[in-house]
């Protein structure tokens, strides 16, 4: 009753974690209404998760147009400061800011709680889910450097185009009259995400971003996360096959840790926390022990 | 055991890199240039240039 409930408690700090992230960096909310953007200092500030710089609400930067938008500029200036924010989120959490602190995963988990049939995973989208290194290579890394075009956003992005492009457009009458053949692909990719997103759980994590790709390579030497204690584990896979992401192993690069294993273990050998990358001095009582 | 000893000099060496990555993009401007492109509608993002 009382691991139940502890059960509980961990969803629901995740659920509130997701929209307290959300409206912290979307709390500008005349811009919506206004159709303006905020132009404040703290602007300058990236944030862990995806969310557009352009949107009416956003007061933070996003990370992966700020570091496009510094790789397009490489002739000029390298981004040091935006790559160090990257280093630095990916180091202290890894993949765990897509499962707490990104808008548009949140945004895909409320969609995949429609009711109606879901794509399970399987070999085909274990496959898919290596198409998001190639999404970072191609659109983040070698067209911003070859290009000078952050092309993510322009081709892609549909956290861009839900948050920015339509609410502006809608609002803004100049920028309406500039809509063409780009926004109306950016429109149907994404409506495209989001209708695979009610069918198949974080679409869009598993086969195309390319943040949650770069944080992947952080997950198994991030100083936060999910940790497995071997001493009480019994590798009967239970974790994975509960897992909806294409996960080999807990806190493997597809692993959100979203702590969804940890409600399923039946040795309760999972939990969260410091994952013990630099080891911290030898308890008391092993010392009294000896 | 190795390979925990290999992951421990990773995330220092990382680590390191990221902050002195950090402090010197702060020092070189780096907090100006995202903020002027931040504040500014951007184009591309919106589906528009």
């Amino acid at each position: 009753m009382k691991k139940e409930g502890s059960k509980r408690k961990h969803l629901s700090v995740r659920r509130y974690t997701q929209l307290l992230a959300a409206v912290m960096y979307n709390c500008n909310l005349p811009g919506f209404w206004k159709g303006e953007i905020y132009q404040g200092d703290i602007k300058g500030v990236c944030v862990p998760g995806l969310n557009c710089y352009s949107c009416p609400g956003a007061v933070v930067a996003c990370p992966l147009g700020s570091l496009q938008s510094g790789l397009a500029s490489f002739r000029y200036k390298i981004p040091f400061y935006v790559i160090g924010t990257l280093l630095l989120f990916g180091l202290l959490c890894g993949r765990l800011i897509c499962g707490f602190l990104c808008p548009f995963g949140f945004l895909q988990e409320l969609l995949y709680k429609i009711p109606g049939k879901k794509i399970k995973k399987s070999k085909f989208t274990r496959a898919l889910s290596k198409l998001k290194y190639i999404v970072l290579l191609a659109f983040v890394i070698v067209i911003p450097l070859v290009k000078f075009v952050p092309a993510f956003c322009k081709y892609i992005c549909p956290a861009g185009t839900l948050a920015g492009g339509i609410p502006l457009v809608i609002q803004n009458e100049t920028l309406r009259e500039m809509v063409g053949a780009l926004f109306s692909w950016k429109v149907f990719v994404l409506a495209a995400v989001l209708l695979v997103c009610i069918f198949c759980y974080r679409a869009f994590c598993r086969f195309l971003c390319p943040l949650g790709a770069l944080y992947s390579f952080f997950n198994p030497i991030a100083f936060f996360g999910i940790k497995v204690d071997e001493s009480k584990c019994t590798h009967c896979k239970t974790c994975v096959h509960q897992c909806k992401m294409d996960v080999k192993k807990v806190c493997d690069g597809e692993c959100i840790q979203c702590g969804e294993c940890k409600k399923h273990c039946p040795h309760q050998a999972i939990s969260f926390g410091y994952k013990g990358i630099i080891k911290p001095p030898a308890k008391k009582e092993e010392s009294i022990s000896r | 055991m190795k390979y925990e000893k290999v992951k421990q000099i990773l995330f220092c060496v990382l680590l390191l890199a990221a902050v002195g990555s950090l402090v010197f993009g702060l020092f070189d401007g780096g907090f100006a240039d995202v903020l002027q492109k931040a504040r500014m509608i951007c184009f591309e993002c919106i589906g528009i240039g």
